[in-house]
């Protein structure tokens, strides 16, 4: 054989290789490759390592108060200065991931378990069903955030597992708008259709068939909706109607910090700095695996 | 011989999105009055060019479409209406093989998980639904030590044998095949056609074999129907349909199969239609065909010719049919 027929010979086997590789691996490799990517992913990694050891990292308490220590600077004893009580930033930021990693993950997964099913159902069974649902959707879409945000929260009461519910209860709309327009082209796969052939109950048909093979742009959704949740917990608890002190939320401290902005910015800069990196990590993380699971996503 | 299975009249209409808000609705008619009786060991081979409703015939036999009109009877029942619990046990006993491997095989679900399926939905216990699983594994041709492996690892035909196996896990007796194997290389063809043949012997089934290629029904079907728009035109014995075919339609069809004899192959005369299958939202008049007919007389755009039987076991729906 000519050496040229050979290369192409081998060039054929890499592809075929290539085409070997599971779908699961493949995603992990283009993620690997994007820069980015690893990037967001490296922030939020460690913003779970830090809300994990808090107390472990934290110098102090974050409601260890100390009136002779009042709005100090940053020094060598306060990384990040004091507040007004003498609190040291440093310790309160850390323990403050807490909260934003808690509603990154619990008031996401409360949309994403609420859209998912809905938006499965409204799909599949179409009809009255979808048309319910999907007004239902639209009426969500259809207030302004924080003005239905602080309505909930005046029914609901401040208080840190209100704001999960909070943001949990409107974020599901988009969830299930996302859901709802992959069922559409995945039930007419004839995987699902021989699923109903023989003879598999709705239930099943949605969860087993449908649900693995849409739940990619939910995975994208998440990552992201959890940046904007962070974001949304801040604005609540900056407002006074999320987490109450003396538990540290970046948000609320940034609110206890307004008055002294020129007098003490360090009180302003550095939680506004952790909202800001924290929230930019998961919305980097969220692009990335979009990119990897599927460049076509629109989201 | 009581038939298996007695389509008659059998309709399928699918609503058409309207484009102005008073519009009066609109159906494209996919399947337009088929009659069909098929019999229990036989395999029947559905014939015609895309978009003439082989498919939705199928489908709509094993009632994965919900018919407009029409009864459908299988095994002396009429199955066109029934749910729930019923449906259910129609479902045990007639399945569908589809035309991409590809599609057909949920890519999230390993080999194991795929063929026991079937036997999950119907209530086998784990000991019973192990060993199915093993045995229609070795039967369609697959190592059973690769259960555990996904769909993505296999190449075109394996993953047809796994779409197979599901299909006959159950021991259906009426197995509608839909284009099983024109996603396949020529080599595999021969292959996945005589493992559906090794089968129909083995576990004595039912075929309505679904195709555009007609070589390849020529080999496995025992009879022929035709299918135009929405209607059979014509069905009969295979030797007969190959030989002595009436209809224009199939005439034409026939003249288009590729002989392997470059010398006859020069010769012959070939039947090359006019025109493109019209649109099954608005069939022509009288008889479907005569807009595309190099027969066609007045009369065929007036009335509409019946299917008829014209000799033993075969049938025509034409006023001026050929061979006769």
């Amino acid at each position: 054989m000519e050496p040229k027929e050979l290369e192409v010979i081998e060039e054929i086997e890499k592809l075929e290789e290539k085409a070997l590789i599971s779908p699961n691996r493949q995603i992990l490799n283009r993620f690997k490759k994007n820069k980015t990517a690893v990037f967001g992913l490296i922030i939020v990694v460690i913003l779970i390592f830090v809300a994990l050891f808090a107390p472990f990292i934290a110098p102090y308490k974050y409601d260890e108060v100390n009136y002779s220590e009042s709005l100090k600077p940053p020094s060598s004893k306060h990384l990040l200065g004091t507040d007004i009580l003498g609190r040291d930033i440093f310790s309160r930021i850390i323990y403050g991931s807490r909260v934003s990693l808690e509603v990154g993950i619990i008031a996401v997964a409360i949309s994403v378990i609420i859209g998912v099913t809905l938006g499965l159902i409204s799909g599949y069974f179409g009809g009255w069903v979808d048309a319910l649902i999907m007004r239902l959707v639209d009426i969500t879409y259809s207030f302004p955030f924080l003005l239905f945000a602080i309505a909930i929260m005046t029914i609901l009461g401040p208080g840190m597992i209100n704001v999960f519910i909070a943001i949990g209860i409107i974020n599901w709309a988009w969830f299930a708008r996302v859901t709802r327009g992959s069922v559409l082209s995945a039930k007419e796969q004839e995987y699902v259709l021989a699923a109903v052939a023989m003879g598999a109950s709705p239930g099943r048909i949605m969860f087993k068939h449908i649900m693995p093979n849409v739940i990619a742009p939910v995975i994208v959704g998440a990552a992201l909706n959890s940046g904007y949740a962070i974001l949304a917990e801040a604005a609540l608890s900056f407002l006074g109607i999320g987490v109450q002190p003396p538990y540290p939320s970046w948000g609320l401290m940034l609110s206890d910090a307004r008055n002294y902005i020129s007098t003490a910015p360090w009180m302003t800069i550095y939680p506004g700095l952790a909202i800001a990196l924290t929230v930019l990590g998961f919305i980097l993380l969220g692009n990335g695996l979009r990119d990897a699971i599927d460049p076509r996503l629109k989201i | 011989m009581e038939p298996i299975l007695k389509v008659k009249n059998l309709k399928k209409y699918f609503p058409v999105k309207k484009k102005k808000l008073f519009e009066r609705r609109k159906y494209l008619k996919a399947v337009d009055g088929v009659d069909l009786e098929v019999y229990p060991g036989e395999t029947i081979g559905l014939v015609g060019e895309s978009g003439c409703g082989k498919t939705t015939l199928g489908r709509t036999i094993l009632k994965l479409y919900q018919p407009t009109e029409g009864s459908i009877i299988f095994d002396g029942k009429d199955i066109a209406k029934i749910r729930g619990k019923v449906l259910k046990d129609f479902r045990r006993q007639a399945q569908i093989i589809f035309q991409d491997p590809y599609a057909s095989l949920n890519p999230r679900m390993k080999v194991k998980q795929i063929i026991e399926e079937p036997l999950i939905v119907h209530g086998y216990s784990r000991d019973e639904r192990e060993k199915i699983v093993d045995e229609i594994m070795e039967s369609v041709g697959l190592n059973p030590e690769h259960k555990f492996r996904y769909p993505h690892e296999f190449s075109g035909g394996q993953r047809q044998r796994i779409s197979i196996g599901r299909t006959i896990a159950l021991r259906p007796k009426l197995i509608v095949c839909d284009e099983p194997v024109s996603a396949l290389d020529v080599s595999i063809q021969a292959q996945i056609i005589n493992l559906l043949e090794e089968l129909q012997d083995t576990y004595k089934l039912t075929y309505i074999f679904i195709s555009h290629d007609l070589s390849v029904v020529r080999h496995i079907s025992d009879r022929v129907a035709v299918m135009y728009l929405g209607r059979i035109v014509e069905i009969a014995d295979k030797k007969e349909i190959y030989e002595k075919p009436h209809h224009p339609y199939t005439v034409a069809l026939l003249s288009a199969i590729p002989i392997p004899d470059p010398e006859k192959e020069r010769n012959r005369k070939r039947i090359i239609l006019k025109g493109d299958l019209p649109s099954p939202i608005n069939p022509p008049s009288g008889c479907r065909f005569h807009t595309r007919c190099y027969k066609a007389k007045e009369r065929c755009a007036k009335e509409e010719p019946k299917l008829v039987e014209v000799s033993s076991g075969h049938s025509v729906a034409c006023f001026y049919p050929e061979n006769t």
